[in-house]
């Protein structure tokens, strides 16, 4: 007997508002770190058309620093039910922090949950900058001593044996960050409109740890993104059209958390086992997916994401990329012959529209299905959020309208 | 005989194992004694790779550690051109590799290969063996070797 399907949280809650904070390149953005949280909380209170006092639950991932209690009692909400910290770094948890925050909404435990992020990289530390000096111990010692100090070093290793075993090229891996870029030009929030790129100028672009470039990269940036998820009964009360929550998992398979590199199926995104979770959380499969948002810690790694997700077959999505498929058409070259079939990150994503930590991929699957997409894809029902490529714990989620 | 070599792979300054620590001081001391070691469970003989305080395989903490033969292929590579902080700017780029030891390819170790900083000079396949680099040397209170590896035919 297997009850998990019974158990689905599919359609018991929606997402009913979406906001974020000004985005910036690191450093550019002076309001504090805290100050972006509350006003991407604000701002999607305002889109759902929800009193932000009627707030009672907060979720997020990664140690924000900008903790429940302090939110709640700074926005003066009437009563703080459910906080939630997803553990794990990286962006493995986005959808991991809107999964939680929804499984509080079918417990009983909240009404009006918000998810959120803020990551201020020049108010805090750069993520491709390190200072580690001296004697270094636990789990992370071997990495640290080998000189893998920034996230670029440590996944273009991944990243060279997935490109090694499959024959993938650089040039298959910038097809993601153009598509990326294309996007965000219809977007004015995001730091990289007025600054497109071509494949050209990712195959110059200057090497950050070989095989990575650095259009290859995830940008560092200051801003803050926020959901609010309710009941379906509550969410016909509000402003935006609903959309439901359709399936999501979170975790990690056997012992992909070995450090020192050390996870099975390291040619992959570490997603084998959430995939399969998720698709069944949800009761449909990869075809059934019209639009994608996959977080771009690394160019490689969204390939990685697009197998393990069943987008495309083991080994193949280096070609799958090609001929326009993952760009939106408005945006695709005319005549590429898969123009638009699948579009990926049309926000812009952590590559170019700014990288919350991926959250702002969660406010784009969501504005996807209601309408308010800067970039729509037409007819769009069902959309995809994966959050963590080659991180353990990592998460997905699935919504539809 | 292992091979002890007085180079510096990186400059002084840069992160060094604390020969110390709790999960990992049987490998750093073995390596003082030119040897390599993966810690290895005393009771089902299971390899795991970092060194943890439990077998993952049977729960029991009796861990002990097992000499392998310090051979390995490069799994994966890095060479890194962007540096993460001044002192590894002014060192220049530098290597990582992921290695598959050639007697247990189901661990893997991170190591850096001695003379092999230039482009092109690593690929997926080569061969390396292992050599003991005296980070921090006898005259230091508690000595630091590391393991570093070499390309061989």
């Amino acid at each position: 007997m297997d009850d998990n399907v019974a158990r689905s949280i599919r359609d018991k809650v929606c997402v009913v508002g979406v906001g974020e904070s000004e985005y910036g390149r690191h450093g550019s953005i002076t309001s504090p770190e805290f100050q972006l949280a509350l006003e991407a909380i604000l701002a999607a209170c305002n889109d759902a058309g929800l009193d932000p006092k009627r707030l009672d639950g907060f979720a997020s991932y990664a140690n924000d620093r900008n903790d429940a209690i302090r939110t709640a009692t700074a926005l003066g909400v009437d009563r703080l039910s459910f906080n939630n910290m997803f553990w794990g770094g990286g962006g493995g948890g986005v959808a991991g922090a809107v999964a939680n925050g929804a499984a509080a909404i079918v417990a009983g435990y909240a009404d009006y949950v918000v998810a959120y992020r803020a990551l201020a990289q020049g108010q805090y530390r750069r993520f491709g900058q390190a200072e580690i000096t001296g004697r270094v111990g636990g789990q992370d010692m071997w990495r640290l001593t080998s000189g893998l100090l920034t996230p670029s070093q440590l996944f273009a290793l991944p990243i060279r044996r997935y490109m090694h075993e499959y024959g993938v090229t650089s040039e298959q891996l910038g097809r993601i960050a153009v598509a990326s870029y294309k996007h965000a030009q219809h977007n004015p929030r995001a730091v990289m409109n007025g600054k497109p790129i071509t494949i050209e100028d990712h195959q110059n672009s200057r090497i950050i740890a070989d095989p990575l470039r650095l259009y290859d990269c995830c940008q560092e940036t200051d801003g803050a993104a926020a959901v609010i998820l309710t009941t379906p009964e509550r969410a016909r009360d509000l402003q935006r059209p609903l959309v439901y929550l359709s399936g999501a998992a979170q975790g990690s398979g056997f012992r992909e958390g070995a450090m020192s590199e050390n996870r099975p199926d390291y040619s992959t995104a570490a997603f084998s086992d959430v995939a399969q979770r998720l698709y069944k959380s949800a009761g449909i499969g990869p075809e059934e997916i019209d639009v994608a948002q996959l977080y771009e810690n690394f160019t490689g790694l969204v390939l990685m994401s697009i197998e393990d997700f069943g987008l495309a077959g083991r080994g193949e999505a280096g070609r799958w990329v090609e001929d326009g498929r993952i760009e939106h058409k408005v945006v695709a070259d005319p005549g590429a012959p898969h123009a638009g079939e699948l579009p990926i990150n049309t926000s812009g994503g952590n590559l170019a529209e700014a990288y919350t930590h991926g959250f702002e991929l969660m406010v784009e699957a969501t504005r996807q299905l209601n309408g308010t997409a800067t970039l729509p894809v037409e007819g769009a029902r069902t959309s995809l959020l994966v959050s963590g490529p080659g991180v353990a714990p990592a998460s997905a989620l699935i919504l539809h309208n | 005989m292992a091979d002890f070599v007085d180079t510096k792979y990186f400059p002084d300054g840069h992160a060094v194992p604390d020969p110390n620590d709790t999960l990992s001081h049987g490998f750093w001391e073995a390596a003082r004694e030119g040897r390599l070691v993966v810690q290895q469970c005393r009771d089902c003989d299971t390899l795991q790779h970092p060194p943890e305080l439990i077998c993952h395989a049977c729960h029991r903490f009796d861990l002990g550690w097992k000499d392998v033969a310090g051979r390995a292929t490069v799994y994966s590579f890095t060479r890194t051109v962007h540096a993460a902080n001044a002192l590894l700017r002014e060192r220049g780029p530098y290597n990582v590799v992921l290695l598959e030891l050639d007697d247990h390819p189901e661990i893997r170790l991170l190591g850096n290969v001695l003379d092999a900083d230039d482009e092109g000079a690593l690929a997926i396949g080569m061969r390396v063996q292992v050599v003991f680099e005296r980070t921090q040397s006898h005259s230091d209170a508690d000595e630091i070797v590391q393991p570093r590896w070499r390309l061989v035919d």
